[in-house]
């Protein structure tokens, strides 16, 4: 017997026990069993139900019997497998009884494919059952056949399946015709394909029956999806236009889309003939028809607007269904269609109204809509209309943001829009306010006019606020650091609590604003900025942020002046203008996908469907995916900048610009140039912020390489000691030890070390060498000097008794093996200070000694549990208090003799990790 | 075309699930499911999961998806799954998860008939009535209160709960040994979109409305349909102040005829189905509106409690009245407590929602309420704020704003012996959104 595991993966719904108490009222509840693998096995139901299904007595009670399919059924939509029964259902198919032998064939079908041996029993009642008087019965055994999927049995089957195609009665036609493709699809080399089209085209054109004819239609197309005659088609579908049902007509709408005349008043004539599909009740009929209508008028830019103009009322009553569902997608088309006519739907913002009880995402989709409609006479309305949303946290941020982007590009509106953001700000819900903020903030570097009631702001700053708008009064506090008098000291208890903050993005923003503030107030300001560059380039993690007080840092060092002209740059220069961005955001390819899904996924199929699925209806593919590839690179370059939001279009580009231009230096040091001439270059990408980007890309993309390449041969050595060290010696870098160990650490490492950047090492500074604390004129020109130096101690070769690359422990084992073994050594040492836990771990794995688990950082009582492999495992558990710091000790293995060796080993960790 | 159809529950259990064409591999339900919860239910109709499209309709507890590989039509696949719901609904007499479970066989025979190799066949009840073998297990509808809670409680579903008749599954054979006695119900039910800004300015208007036939009647009557003036002459204004800006008619009316005269002639399907759709919209004044809504607020001198003092003015005629009413507006999130003397009022702590129910409003009356927030409150905080505006829920039974009319309703030919039809014709103006900004 199977188990059940293997009708899941085949995609079946997943057994689920709760649901099977009360889910057939007559039948048995399910008893389920946990077998040694955990899974439910249902042997005992499955064999009763065998057992029941056997029994003359059922046999002879119809009703009884037909129940006993039916709880078969049941057990097989569940995901439950069935197949045990396949040989009594197969003799229970030859009954009279129809919904029986529905039931039964239903039941064939689902496991056929998985049984093609057995399957092979079932043809002969089929096909007997293909001859039966009645048509239901040959129909649903033509449709049965057809369902099989079994290449094996089309040999069986075809003749029986073709036969159908000549029946009189229309239901059995029609389920030939599909069987037919299915069949075709199943094993084309079977069938005679040529003849087999014939008999379709003549069905096609023939058949008295139009749903006969609408099933061919779909088979042809499928049969041959690219060879088809067009014009003679077209002319044939157009005429049949009317005959069709709804879903006749959607489907030739999509075949007409197609094949679109070349004569001008052909184009005239069909669009004529397609009118009455706009009128359809059915809302997929008006977007084919909507398609149909675009696509013939493409480049016929009059006639398009007429287009406009006559598809925009049934759009609209599309849009008011009572599915929202139907009305998001219809949305979705609509925004499609602003792309091309943004005037098209001024008048008619109302539609657009969020109802009371539209779900979210509907809401969401018909704000952004409404976003797009703004003009100056219709912007108060919207405004009014966003600013309610504005105050509803599920819709909060993307009406803020609209509101945002609606001041940005009518600076008519920028008053009442620029009012209204204020009035959040009173908020007492901390999204709205920092979203509000965050508005704020890139208004006012467009409006140099709102500065003035920057001070107003400022004591909005909460600790609570989202990093989007913490970093944003971050920003206005260090731009306006002149105008505010408690700006330092805000900056200040921030500065203090660094360590605490989890946000990159306000750990960047408030980098920027302290040496902004420093520069227009320096007394007040130089401790703590010392402080805050101290704190990110020593004990920082994060790669930009350690990067940008690199770049702070040596600017400071460099050259004061210069670096207060880079800092303090004009607001104007921190401005990308945003039109421009939102049209790269643009969708004008996707009116080429109207009416699919493409639509509603806001990206063409390109990007989403496999290539297999993909059948190639568009001419734009090519430009598309042109715009598609430069769209990730804006996003990507933009990951650490102020915004978090998916749109493409937040407008401020500071952060951007700096952030990549921190590249720099990595790149200067890795070639062991001297910071001066990396800042020569960094000075005219400053000063060119609107090429900067490029050139960035550019110089980012080399210093990759650069980095890669001298650390590929580390990766491949397996031997690490004295070859590493030359090879250190050679390239001026310090050795990354964590890049050989990288495949083992993964799966057991909690800590994600190998996130951190590759030449993380080269970045950090040793403590004595920099003296921020005092005077910032005084620094020390020796930069350039250190790599050499750091690596040296890091590099004490490991102990040779520790094997490099243990077997994987699990953490299962891990956990049984600790308990088993007694305690072999512990002993407890008082600190002098606390390790960095991320450091003090990565020292132990470069020493191979690996971590199974460790506290998160941060808690009060530290716990790591390590292990490593000599000649058997050793574990051992440490646990730290961060305020007494004391450290405790329990080492435990299998073979207590080198008990000592692996002690030693672990102290010098220690020793390194808190003196280095 | 599509390759599977599944019914889920809101628990994720797959009630229904049939392959039709076999190419996709991936465990659909669980996938499917995974996504909706990690949504928190926001999620939009249609995704894309590794390469499979998931199409969705989520109505009555349930989750009906569609999946394809293709890039088809959003749309298509989304009006055949409420086609679907809606033929469950036909042949079970109602929709929710016991009657699916109850009648799971019934289901598959409808599948079976509906979608062929992922290929749309058949969506109408009358259609594929001769196909359908088994009989259905009717499934007593749950107490209205609890059947669909949240927006289903002013829906089209529950319009029809009371109607026992209209309850009845289509294909329940003793209906149809005795079709002595034919049954027609058509329903004009429109729904009100109406936005009004602070200032009493109203911003949107709209009326939607469908025409619906649900028939009992024997094949081959031709059933004739009078309409009002209002409901075929397009952009001429009605009594409301609305005009008729569009509408489209079941396929198998004649257009013409209609456009013409206003009389749509149609064989009833067996079923339930919708004859025409309409919209209308324009600019009303504040004072046809069926509601006026005035809020006062006093911010009391302590900080223990905010009175604030609704009145509900009702201008329809004075003989026509307005049942289940349900007042909705939100309250500072300090607020602890609501009362209102009186009055049948909820307060929901979570969402900072006051609901207050008012089970008939008779037309040309007023009423007013004083309600009572207890809580503590900040002082000299602004919170009229948070009482940002009231959402009105009511239904108007045999009124419509639209003034439109079914002037005369005839059935001609047909079997069996058709005189002894009962009609009935009902008119309901229900709220689709009735917003007042505050």
């Amino acid at each position: 017997m199977l188990d059940v595991n293997d009708r899941v993966a085949e995609g079946f719904p997943k057994v689920n026990n709760s649901s099977g108490k009360n889910f057939f009222a007559k039948g048995k509840h399910i008893k389920t069993e946990m077998s040694s693998s955990g899974l439910c096995t249902y042997k005992d139901e499955v064999t009763e139900l065998k057992d029941e299904l056997n029994k003359a007595e059922n046999q002879r009670n119809p009703v009884k019997y037909k129940q006993l399919i039916q709880q078969v059924i049941l057990y097989m939509t569940k995901g439950i497998d069935m197949t045990a029964l396949f040989m009594t259902i197969v003799k229970a198919a030859a009954t009279k009884d129809l919904v029986q032998k529905k039931l039964c064939y239903l039941y064939l079908c689902h496991y056929a494919s998985s049984h093609a041996d057995l399957a092979l029993l079932t043809v002969n009642t089929l096909k007997r059952d293909a001859e039966d008087t009645n048509y239901m019965v040959r129909g649903l055994a033509l449709r049965s056949m057809g369902s099989l999927r079994l290449a094996s049995l089309v040999e069986y089957t075809k003749d029986a399946m073709l036969k159908g195609l000549k029946d009189h009665s229309s239901y059995v036609r029609k389920a030939a015709v599909m069987g037919c493709l299915q069949l075709y699809k199943l094993a084309p080399q079977q069938l005679n394909v040529e003849d087999l089209i014939q008999q379709m085209n003549e069905r096609l054109t023939k058949d008295k029956d139009i749903q006969v004819r609408r099933n061919c239609m779909y088979a042809l197309e499928e049969m041959l999806i690219k060879e088809k005659d067009s014009s003679q088609l077209h002319k044939f579908l157009l005429g049949k236009l009317q005959k069709f049902d709804e879903w006749g007509l959607q489907f030739t709408l999509d075949i007409l889309t197609r094949c679109r005349p070349e004569k001008l008043e052909d184009i005239y004539s069909s669009l004529n003939c397609l009118d009455v599909c706009l009128k359809h009740a059915n809302t997929s009929v008006v977007l084919g028809a909507v398609r149909v209508f675009l696509y013939y008028t493409s480049g016929l830019t009059e006639l398009r607007d007429d287009v406009f103009n006559r598809v925009k009322v049934p759009l609209l009553t599309a849009l008011s269904s009572k599915s929202p569902e139907i009305a998001y997608s219809v949305v979705c088309h609509i925004e499609i269609i602003l792309q091309q006519a943004p005037a098209l739907f001024e008048d008619y913002i109302s539609s657009f109204y969020c109802r009371y009880n539209d779900p979210v995402y509907l809401k969401i989709k018909k704000l952004g809509v409404l976003s797009k409609l703004v003009t100056e006479s219709n912007g108060k309305q919207i405004l009014d209309e966003l600013s309610y949303h504005a105050q509803h946290s599920e819709t909060a941020s993307h009406s803020i943001h609209h509101i945002g982007m609606m001041a940005l590009l009518h600076p008519a509106l920028a008053d009442i829009c620029i009012e209204k953001l204020f009035s959040f700000l009173r908020s007492r819900d901390d999204s709205i306010v920092s979203h509000a903020l965050a508005a704020l903030r890139d208004l006012i570097i467009k409006y140099d006019k709102y500065s003035a009631l920057i001070p107003s702001v400022s004591k909005h700053l909460k600790l609570d606020l989202l990093p989007d708008g913490k970093a944003s009064v971050v920003w206005m506090l260090g731009e306006f650091g002149e105008s505010i008098p408690e700006a330092p000291y805000v900056l200040e208890t921030l500065i203090d609590d660094v360590d605490k903050e989890t946000s990159p993005i306000v750990k960047l923003e408030l980098l920027t604003a302290s040496m902004k503030v420093f520069f227009k107030r320096p007394p007040e300001c130089q401790a703590m900025l010392g402080h805050l560059l101290e704190y990110c380039i020593e004990q920082e993690y994060n790669m930009d942020i350690r990067d940008r007080a690199l770049l702070y840092y040596r600017l400071l060092e460099t050259d004061v002046n210069k670096a207060k002209e880079v800092i303090c740059c004009p607001r104007s220069a921190q401005f990308i203008d945003s039109s421009n961005i939102i049209k790269i955001d643009s969708k004008e390819s996707l009116l080429d996908e109207f009416n699919t899904l493409s639509v509603v996924y806001g990206q063409p199929s390109s990007a989403f469907a496999r290539q297999e699925n993909l059948e190639v209806k568009t001419v734009a593919c090519e430009h598309e995916r042109k715009d598609n590839a430069e769209k990730p690179s804006m996003n990507d370059s933009k990951k650490v900048g102020s915004k978090q939001s998916k749109d493409t279009k937040a407008p401020v580009a500071v952060d951007t610009n700096l952030v990549q231009i921190e590249n720099e230096p990595c790149q200067s040091k890795d070639n062991n140039d001297s910071p001066k001439e990396s800042l020569a270059t960094l000075d005219q990408n400053i000063s060119n912020l609107e090429e900067s980007i490029p050139v960035v890309k550019d110089s980012s993309n080399q210093s990759a390489v650069s980095k890669s390449e001298p650390l590929l041969p580390v990766d491949d050595h397996l031997d690490p000691g004295d070859s590493n060290i030359d090879l250190q010696e050679a390239t001026g870098l310090p050795q990354n030890d964590n890049l050989d160990n990288d495949l083992d650490t993964d799966s057991v490492n909690p800590m994600g070390e190998n996130l951190i950047p590759v030449n993380e090492s080269s970045v950090l500074l040793p403590e004595d060498r920099i003296s921020l604390d005092g005077n910032l004129g005084e620094i020390e020109e020796h930069l350039g000097l250190e790599e050499n130096q750091i690596s040296a101690e890091d590099c004490v070769s490991p102990l040779r008794e520790l094997v490099e690359e243990p077997d994987l422990l699990s953490p299962e084992v891990f956990e049984t093996l600790w308990r088993q073994l007694p305690v072999t050594e512990s002993y407890e040492i008082q600190l002098d200070e606390l390790p960095d836990q991320h450091d003090f771990l990565k020292l132990l794995t470069n020493r191979r000694i690996y971590t199974m688990a460790s506290t998160p950082p941060g808690a009060e009582q530290i716990r790591y549990f390590l292990y490593a492999q000599s000649d058997c495992y050793i574990l051992c558990e440490v646990s730290l208090d961060s305020t007494t710091l004391e450290l405790k000790s329990a080492i435990k293995m299998e073979d207590p003799t080198n008990v000592h060796s692996f002690i030693e080993v672990f102290q010098n960790c220690l020793v390194d990790v808190t003196t280095s | 075309m599509f390759s599977q159809l599944f019914v889920l529950t809101e628990r994720g259990d797959a009630l229904i699930f049939r392959d039709y064409r076999g190419d996709i591999e991936q465990k659909c339900t669980e996938i499917f499911y995974n996504k909706i919860k990690s949504a928190r239910d926001n999620q939009p109709p249609c995704f894309n999961s590794d390469g499979v499209n998931y199409i969705f309709v989520h109505t009555a507890g349930l989750y009906f998806v569609l999946t394809t590989k293709k890039n088809a039509s959003p749309n298509c696949a989304l009006e055949f799954l409420q086609r679907f719901a809606c033929i469950c609904k036909d042949y079970c007499g109602v929709l929710n998860e016991n009657s699916i479970q109850q009648n799971f066989v019934l289901i598959y025979e409808i599948l079976d008939e509906v979608l062929n190799f992922g290929y749309v066949q058949e969506t109408y009840s009358q259609a594929i009535k001769p196909y359908i073998q088994n009989q259905p297990t009717v499934v007593e509808p749950y107490d209205k209160s609890t059947q669909f809670p949240g927006r289903a409680v002013f829906g089209l579903e529950k319009l029809r709960v009371g109607s026992d008749a209209a309850n009845r599954p289509v294909g329940h054979s003793d209906r149809f040994s005795t079709p002595k006695k034919g049954e027609i119900f058509s329903d004009i039910l429109e729904r009100l979109l109406v936005q009004v800004d602070p200032e009493g300015n109203v911003l949107r208007s709209e009326i939607i409305g469908t025409i619906t036939l649900r028939s009992f009647l024997p094949d081959g009557c031709v059933l004739t349909m009078a309409l009002s003036d209002e409901l075929y002459k397009l952009h001429v204004e009605n009594g409301f102040g609305t005009q008729l800006e569009d509408y489209n008619l079941h396929p198998s009316v004649n257009c013409a005829e209609f456009e013409s005269s206003g009389k749509l002639s149609v064989m009833p399907l067996v079923g339930e189905f919708a004859l025409m759709n309409y919209r209308m919209s324009g600019t009303v004044s504040k004072e046809r509106l069926p509601f006026t809504v005035e809020m006062t607020f006093e911010d009391s001198s302590t900080t223990k409690f905010i009175d604030v003092s609704i009145q509900i003015h009702c201008s329809i005629p004075s003989d026509k009245y307005v049942e289940k009413v349900m007042v909705q507006f939100p309250v500072p999130e300090d607020t602890q407590s609501v009362s209102c003397s009186g009055q049948t009022v909820e307060f929901s702590k979570e969402s900072d929602l006051v609901t207050w129910h008012i089970t008939q409003f008779q037309g040309g009356t007023t009423i007013r309420a004083l309600f009572k927030l207890n809580g503590l409150f900040e002082e000299n905080f602004e919170y009229r704020h948070e009482l940002d505006a009231v959402n009105l829920r009511f239904e108007i039974p045999q009124f419509l704003c639209s003034r439109a009319k079914v002037k005369s309703l005839r059935i001609s030919g047909g079997a069996g012996k058709i005189e002894h039809t009962t009609k009935w014709t009902r008119q309901i103006t229900h709220s689709d959104s009735y917003i007042i900004r505050l």
